[in-house]
């Protein structure tokens, strides 16, 4: 008998510790602040631990009863705690409420445990053997717990499906006890009915642990999610609102399908279309293949080389059969040759030089990204370029973002190559801009290829037009040891999205 | 004959006298600790530096060999002067090098995934004054062009990408090194009071034109505010009426930073010198260069040319003069046997605590200045971070990191002028210097303390900002240095020792290290060794 209540012992132990560390992991996801949120969830958790042991002393009878009854509640609420934190943080706005609520709830049961077992078995071994016994064990299973959790749990389960699996634990070991203490235990059929639709609750919820995370995930985009992926780089969300297929990069709106033909055309064809004979194509971004769909219209264009940095993009947007309609199917072109790598430093070991080259890279959040909107960058960018070649560069809203659309011209400009900015509208986006980079005065094309929906010669001189709401602002040039460009870029959209900085 | 004993025994005498020879790493490895982080204490030449304090017979040379200019040591100063000897079309010299790798305290290490400074790790941007070094940034492409009034301009990706810095105080990091963080009106007003004071050391001028505080040093007008060599850096603060303790640390980490001395204790001279020598360029504002393995890129770029000219593992042990040549016996660390080069000129490229060693008139007589120089350890270490650990809160990670209030002085991200956007693998340098010790207590610790003591109190230290760092280091090395730089303390920095030191080159023996200009600096080992090159190729009428 000891032997198996030893196992139950460990089995509680490391489920206690690691209800814990779920819910101070998932804080710090949520809410950022690692530090913080390790140590006041730990350290209420231990305080609600200390209530428990002390409310133990109101249990004076059936206390095998109230230990199995306490298992089963702990399972629940331990199992069920990281999807719920999850929920409540898009669900709710009482994410603090709710998370220090359970982690009390969950630690006041996790604390009544012991003093519980101690008493139950006070009876059948010299209290020497038992307290010597049981804490050691309590002990291992909390070294256990810490490290599982970093090494096995959470890269392989993740923290829902953990929390689930714990729960079940919990509620196995009450379950369990109804054999072990069935001298004790008057109800015992009535607990072990209770246990089995406890473990059916958890169960449900270990198999739909995938939904859940979507369901999460939904409330963070305003639609429906088609499809999630996390690659090393980056997660990559679709959502689908009718005919409205939009793609995420870390929260991060790419595109709409509704109207990235408007953004595609604009960022392709005035340069594409003015060069008078673009044979080698260069694109740094754009792994969704869509800028690509419209170079291709181009016969003239003998290769593209597409550099995107996360081969999941790619891989997404040349095997997914909705995703390869949107492109039509670029990447099976066979002029386009794929390379998964750093665009800065790919560029750097290049000698080949290319006649048209489409810089598609995300927005510059931070200083690695700000890197490349870099004097250096398009210094690189410019010795890459054939005599006669163009670039074209999407840099931000000149209107929510004007400096930072102005540093990226200046910028430019500075690298020694000739800016020529211009902007669209984009409904998805707003007013959004690009810089076109030229070597010699460059004029607009005057004719396109068959079947745009947007650019037209004669539209054309007018994108280049700025008025004044996003006239040109005196600015820094963004260089590698300054990055003024992504302190414009924070300041500029924290007045847009106040809520996302 | 049992070498290995006989150099445990030096090491012995080299703590109990308390001289050493130089401390610049020793032998002493440890297996993986518990808690996953392997590493050991690197570099050999403790040991073998140590052969030096005597004891030791070294074998007799069994071989002549002959070079018209032989230069002792291959650090800054060495490699400078052998650069200085190529430009002039002059091949017939060699170099010698105690250690596997050149560079002294400018070395480097590498592996698969970065390369990583063992010291010197940046260069300011060069003054006005700065020729020497200018030409060489000029050559190597770090300055591309110069404007009209001969203004440089850099190839940005050699300096500090932004952020370059940031300090850990009240649990947050913020940006910059001056405590901004809580600190009062007053705090304010005397940093800016102290700034404008420093500027005005900058900006002063004597009557030819020349400024007081240059890099290097012997461009600047002699003698000017050499007062300000008898009294300390902290006691030059409270002069002026500065108390704040925000301002204090400021320039007491800068002291500890560069000088490895804590401003109680080094000369006001040399603490302006530090904050009034640089020029400020509007354009670029306080940036510095720098490069993954610190100034260890300049040091390969320099030793590259003549690597055929240059001989590592080989410890000289004796200077003498013989007729009108020069008798350099070496003992080469490999094969164990000596060898003696004849040489028409040597150069002393080499600390002079150790060239007292080597130079025989000196090793019978010490010269009357040796006692004057006296020398700060340092601790280096670096961490290997298969993954950057979190940044922490408050501003991002940057180029040197510092801890408000800690012992040590923070680290420097082997990374961080990479141009890739994904963070990997990454490599930490941690520097400590120890001001508020006496010297020899240090080196005591040094030969006695384990891996596992340095280890756990570098992790400590660090896990104050980054309590999950002592899980995260894959590696943790660390190198000692028993005698890593000159300390410029008070009344050393403009006193005669120094001068006597200087004008020691007599004949065809002359002395090259940052030493003889009380402050070590980068650029002022590089224009000794230029120096001492170019009188060595007059002596040889080229
Ligand atoms: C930790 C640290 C950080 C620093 N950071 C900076 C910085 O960021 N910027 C900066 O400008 N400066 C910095 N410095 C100072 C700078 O590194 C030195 O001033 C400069 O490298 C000194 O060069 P040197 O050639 O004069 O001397 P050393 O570097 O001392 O070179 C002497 C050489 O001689 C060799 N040698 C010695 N004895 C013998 C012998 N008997 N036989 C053969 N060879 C021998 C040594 O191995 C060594 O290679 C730093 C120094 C340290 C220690």
């Amino acid at each position: 008998m000891p032997s198996a209540v030893y196992v139950s012992v460990v089995v509680i132990a490391t489920a206690g510790l690691i209800y814990e560390l779920i819910a101070a992991a998932a804080a710090s996801y949520l809410l950022g602040d690692s530090l913080t949120q390790f140590s006041t969830v730990i350290g209420s958790y231990l305080f609600a631990m200390g209530i428990g042991s002390y409310l133990s002393r109101y249990l004076r009878r059936n206390l095998a009863a109230w230990f199995v009854q306490g298992q089963i509640l702990v399972g629940l609420a331990g199992g069920w705690s990281a999807a719920l934190l999850f929920l409540a943080f898009v669900h709710t706005q009482y994410f603090r409420a709710i998370l220090y609520g359970l982690v009390g709830a969950i630690g006041v049961l996790v604390g009544l445990e012991i003093p519980l077992l101690l008493r139950l078995l006070r009876q059948r071994l010299a209290l020497r053997e038992l307290v010597a016994h049981v804490l050691s064990l309590d002990y291992l299973g909390a070294l256990a717990a810490s490290i599982l959790f970093p090494l096995f749990l959470v890269p392989r389960l993740g923290l829902i499906r953990t929390a689930f699996a714990f729960g079940l634990a919990n509620v196995a070991v009450g379950l369990w006890s109804t054999w072990i203490f069935r001298q004790e235990i008057v109800v015992a059929r009535f607990l072990r009915a209770v246990a089995v639709a406890a473990m059916l609750i958890l169960g449900g919820g270990l198999i739909a642990a995938e939904q859940l995370t979507a369901w999460a995930e939904v409330r963070l985009y305003a639609d429906e999610v088609i499809l999630a992926r996390s690659s090393p780089y980056q997660r990559i969300v679709l959502t689908r609102a009718g005919d409205d297929v939009r793609l995420f990069l870390n929260g991060h709106l790419q595109f709409s399908s509704r109207d990235e033909y408007r953004y595609h055309e604009a960022l392709i064809h005035p340069a594409l279309a003015a060069h008078p004979d673009p044979r080698r194509v260069l694109v740094l971004g754009g792994g969704d293949g869509l800028g690509l769909r419209e170079i291709l219209k181009y016969p003239a264009v003998r290769s593209v080389t597409l550099v995107d940095l996360d081969p999941e993009m790619t891989r997404l947007f040349s095997t997914h059969a909705f995703l390869r309609g949107l492109n039509e199917g670029a990447f099976a072109d066979r002029r386009v040759r794929v390379v998964n790598d750093d665009a800065f430093v790919w560029l750097d070991r290049q000698t080949d030089v290319f006649d048209v080259v489409i810089v598609d890279l995300p927005d510059p959040h931070s200083f690695s990204l700000g890197k490349l909107y870099s004097r250096s960058f398009y210094r690189l960018v410019r010795s890459r370029l054939a005599p006669g070649g163009l670039a074209t560069v999407q840099a931000t809203s000149p209107l929510f973002a004007r400096r930072s659309f102005w540093c990226i011209v200046e910028t430019i400009g500075s690298a020694g190559l000739l800016p020529h900015p211009y902007h669209v509208h984009v409904p998805s986006f707003g007013a959004w801009g690009f810089v076109l980079a030229s070597q010699t005065p460059y004029q607009p094309p005057r004719r396109y290829p068959e079947g745009l929906r947007f650019l037209t010669v004669r539209g054309t001189p007018a994108l280049f037009d700025f008025p004044p709401d996003m006239a040109r602002v005196p600015v820094e040039v963004n260089r590698l040891d300054n990055q003024v460009l992504v302190q414009y870029y924070a300041e500029e959209w924290r007045r847009v999205f106040p809520s996302s900085y | 004959m049992e070498v290995q004993d006989v150099s445990r025994r030096d090491l012995l005498i080299g703590s109990l006298t308390l001289a050493g020879g130089q401390l610049a790493g020793w032998g002493r490895t440890s297996a993986a600790a518990a808690d996953g982080a392997a590493g050991r204490i690197v570099g050999t030449s403790c040991r073998e530096g140590h052969l030096l304090l005597g004891g030791f017979a070294f074998p007799r040379a069994t071989r002549t060999e002959r070079a018209s200019v032989v230069i002792v040591g291959g650090g800054v100063a060495g490699l400078a002067a052998a650069r200085r000897l190529r430009r002039a079309g002059f091949r017939d010299f060699l170099v010698v090098e105690l250690e596997e790798t050149v560079g002294g305290n400018a070395r480097a290490g590498r592996t698969e995934v970065t390369a990583f400074p063992w010291g010197s790790h940046y260069l300011p941007l060069p003054g006005p004054e700065t020729r020497e070094v200018k030409r060489l940034l000029f050559e190597l492409g770090v300055i591309e062009r110069f404007d009209r009034r001969g203004r440089p301009t850099y190839d940005e990706r050699h300096l500090a990408h932004a952020p370059q810095e940031r300090l850990f105080i009240h649990g947050r990091w913020q940006s910059g090194i001056y405590p901004w963080t809580g600190a009062t009106a007053r705090d304010l007003a005397e940093y800016a009071a102290f700034r404008e004071a420093m500027t005005r050391f900058r900006d002063w001028r004597d009557a030819a034109g020349r400024r007081a505080f240059t890099i290097p040093r012997a461009a600047g007008a002699p003698g000017a505010f050499r007062e300000l060599d008898r009294i300390s850096m902290a006691e030059y603060l409270r002069s002026n009426g500065w108390t704040s303790r925000r301002l204090h640390w400021y320039v007491e980490y800068g002291m500890r930073d560069d000088y490895g001395v804590g401003a109680a204790e080094v000369s006001a001279w040399a603490g302006i010198h530090y904050y009034a020598a640089r020029l400020h360029d509007p354009e670029y504002e306080d940036v510095v260069l720098t490069w993954p393995e610190g100034n260890g890129w300049l040091v390969d770029r320099m030793a590259e040319p003549a690597r055929d000219q240059i001989r590592v593992g080989q410890l000289v042990y004796n200077v003498a003069q013989a007729g009108n040549r020069v008798a350099v016996e070496v003992f080469d660390l490999q094969s164990r046997v000596s060898y003696r080069l004849l040489a028409r000129e040597a150069i002393l490229a080499c600390p002079l605590f150790v060239a007292a060693r080597l130079y025989r008139p000196w090793r019978e007589k010490p010269p009357a200045f040796l006692s004057s120089f006296h020398y700060a350890p340092w601790l280096v270490a670096n961490l290997h971070l298969p993954a950057p650990p979190d940044d922490g809160p408050g501003v991002p990670l940057a180029w040197d990191n510092i801890i408000y209030e800690s012992e040590a002085l923070g680290y420097v991200v082997a990374t961080h002028q990479s141009l890739r956007i994904s963070r990997g693998p990454t490599v930490w340098t941690y520097y400590q210097s120890f001001p508020h010790r006496a010297p020899q207590a240090v080196r005591r610790e040094f030969l006695g303390g384990s891996w596992e003591t340095f280890r756990d109190r570098i992790l400590a230290d660090l896990s104050r900002a980054h309590p999950e760092i002592g899980r995260r280091a894959r590696r943790l090395d660390v190198m000692l240095y028993g005698h890593a730089m000159v300390r410029p303390e008070i009344g050393f920095v403009c006193g005669r020792a120094r001068e006597q030191a200087i004008s020691a080159s007599r004949g065809p023996v002359h002395l090259a290290h940052a030493d003889l200009s009380g402050l070590s600096l980068f650029e002022e080992a590089f224009e000794w060794g230029t120096r001492a090159a170019a009188q060595a190729l007059a002596r040889l009428g080229r």
